[in-house]
């Protein structure tokens, strides 16, 4: 075991749990992958909403797309002006910041014109309010996301992946897609956007489109969405996210690769009853259905 | 007007016109991206511009495809096509480098491409039987647009479309990844966008010029990577990233004013929705 293996696996662990959980809440904000179903269906349904409908394919493509271009931005920097990977990655970050408001400005404005119908007006001020928090939380994603496929091509013990860092980001990216669309989306889907059914029936196809569009006070907004999802949904798909990377390296660090592989079933083996476990008690504490 | 819930879509603009501009404006970039004038500055944005075109036909088979009620399976055939379109453009320009033939090329590819599309399609349409007319005709077309696209952007940053020159500056450094995810955004999400019911084929266009100048753009940035192509003092990278981002703020303002024609209201104000009672 080398300890500064060891090391930059914890800093990848803590990179990726950054990434995790700031896109977990960006996307949130945008209402993007799953829960964006149902605002989209909203309008048909009589709720007029201002929501953001950020429609920019599934998180897996989306995030694959920016980490992709501050990965392949980032390495243009690094080889050519040998530039400190800290800014060379920011900078990377920062072009794929700007290509991602602009997507969300596009997809917004056509799901919402799409639907015009209905009567769903383009809220200007919701959107312009929401790209700020949007830009700001998927930079922070990607330099992170960015930072993890970096330090896996560094030249040390364990580590130095032969894969150039653009295509080493795209897999991130999309991995760190996967993960938050997942993970998070149920915090926002299933229970902020039907918090007004009892939690553990599960949404009916009756009941699709048939969002709660109110907060506490007054009208909610993707702003609303973002403040609950940071309690929650984003801090779990981070440490998920975290974890997953953390102890996929760690355990070929510690173990070896014959050895990691034993010490992976076994941790996923134990994560399952886990999951069961804590389903099981959730449904029974707080569920609507007894035996 | 499209439905986007099952049927064929309606178009002001013919799909066999922006098949001709995909496949003739695709190709003659692509050619044109390996003439040696002012220093090969001008070939690169041929090339890049031909791959905008493709990227625009691409984006109106998707349209044409999705209508049918994909819904969530628009990125996916975006996905799949454009896996196919790499595969279809590599194996085209390297048979082409194998037969000591570059110039065939890119017609390689787009063939190559073509095929690989339709027989996805017709194990989709055969084996699993998926009832949608167009289905076959689409993925061959998305597939071969993915292939000169990707083909006239790498072309872009080589400075030719030779497999020695892709390999070298495309592949190695992994921007073919970037290529291969960021063209699948570029041709599925204009579609993706704006489906509902009240979806607009110009507006989609509109949007598909825009996602297609924007990769134009970033390949502008990437194109440092060869720093060979210079006339006069400018780089050919500069000439991409000036001319990609002009037509992008173009299309893109375009389309945002298309958008703002087109909605129910446009309001700035926090005003609360009146339905909900």
């Amino acid at each position: 075991m080398d300890p500064i293996t060891l090391g930059v696996v914890a800093l990848m662990g803590a990179a990726a749990t950054i990434a995790g959980a700031t896109e977990d809440i960006e996307t949130d904000i945008g209402s993007e992958s799953n829960p964006n179903s149902q605002v989209q269906l909203a309008p048909q349904m009589g709720h007029l909403h201002r929501f953001i409908n950020k429609a920019t394919s599934g998180e897996p493509v989306a995030y694959g797309v920016w980490a992709g271009v501050a990965g392949s931005v980032a390495y243009l920097f690094l080889h050519l002006f040998n530039l400190n990977p800290v800014i060379a990655i920011a900078a990377g970050a920062s072009v794929a910041a700007l290509v991602h408001t602009i997507y969300t400005v596009t997809s917004h404005l056509g799901r919402i014109v799409g639907q015009s119908q209905f009567g769903q007006p383009v809220y200007w001020d919701a959107l312009t309010q929401a790209l700020g928090p949007i830009a700001g939380h998927g930079f922070i994603a990607n330099f992170s996301i960015v930072a993890v496929a970096y330090l896996i091509t560094l030249p040390i013990e364990g580590l130095a992946h032969p894969f150039p860092l653009p295509l080493l980001a795209v897999m991130w990216g999309i991995t760190l897609g996967a993960i938050g669309s997942s993970t998070g989306d149920v915090h926002y889907g299933t229970e902020s956007e039907f918090q007004q059914y009892p939690f553990g029936g599960g949404i009916p196809v009756a009941n699709h489109g048939d969002i709660n569009i109110k907060s506490s006070v007054g009208i909610k907004n993707s702003i609303d969405v973002g403040n609950f999802c940071a309690k929650f949904g984003g801090p779990l798909t981070g440490i998920c996210f975290g974890l997953l990377v953390f102890i996929s390296f760690w355990i070929t660090v510690i173990f070896g690769l014959y050895g990691g592989l034993v010490a992976g079933i076994i941790i996923v083996l134990i994560l399952i009853i886990l999951n069961n476990r804590i389903e099981v008690f959730a449904r029974k504490t707080y569920g609507p259905y007894k035996e | 007007m499209s439905a986007a819930g099952g049927g064929p879509s309606e178009a002001d603009i013919s799909p066999e016109v922006l098949l001709a501009l995909g496949v003739i404006g695709g190709l003659l970039g692509i050619y044109l991206s390996d003439i040696n004038v002012l220093g090969g500055v001008i070939a690169p944005v041929l090339g890049s511009l031909g791959a905008v075109c493709a990227i625009i036909w691409g984006a109106d088979a998707i349209r044409r495809v999705a209508s049918y009620g994909l819904g969530t399976g628009v990125p996916s055939i975006g996905y799949m096509s454009l896996a196919l379109g790499i595969i279809g453009a590599l194996v085209g320009v390297a048979l082409a480098a194998t037969l000591n033939l570059t110039i065939i090329g890119p017609v390689l590819g787009l063939v190559a491409g073509l095929i690989l599309g339709a027989v996805v399609g017709i194990v989709a349409k055969v084996i699993v039987k998926m009832k949608i007319a167009v289905l076959i005709r689409c993925t061959a077309e998305i597939s071969g647009a993915a292939a000169l696209a990707v083909l006239g952007f790498s072309s872009a940053i080589a400075g030719g479309y030779g497999l020695d020159l892709i390999l070298a500056k495309v592949i190695a450094p992994g921007f073919i990844a970037l290529f291969f995810i960021f063209v699948t955004m570029a041709i599925q999400h204009p579609f993706n966008a704006c489906l509902g019911p009240n979806e607009n084929q110009v507006r989609t266009i509109k949007l598909a010029v825009s996602t297609a100048f924007s990769v134009m753009t970033i390949t502008g940035i990437l194109a440092i990577f060869n720093p060979s192509l210079v006339y006069a003092g400018v780089p050919a990278w500069l000439v991409i990233l000036v001319i990609g981002a002009i037509g992008w703020v173009v299309s893109l303002k375009s389309f945002i004013c298309a958008s703002n024609e087109a909605a129910a209201e446009v309001s700035w104000n926090a005003e609360i929705p009146k339905v909900e009672e």
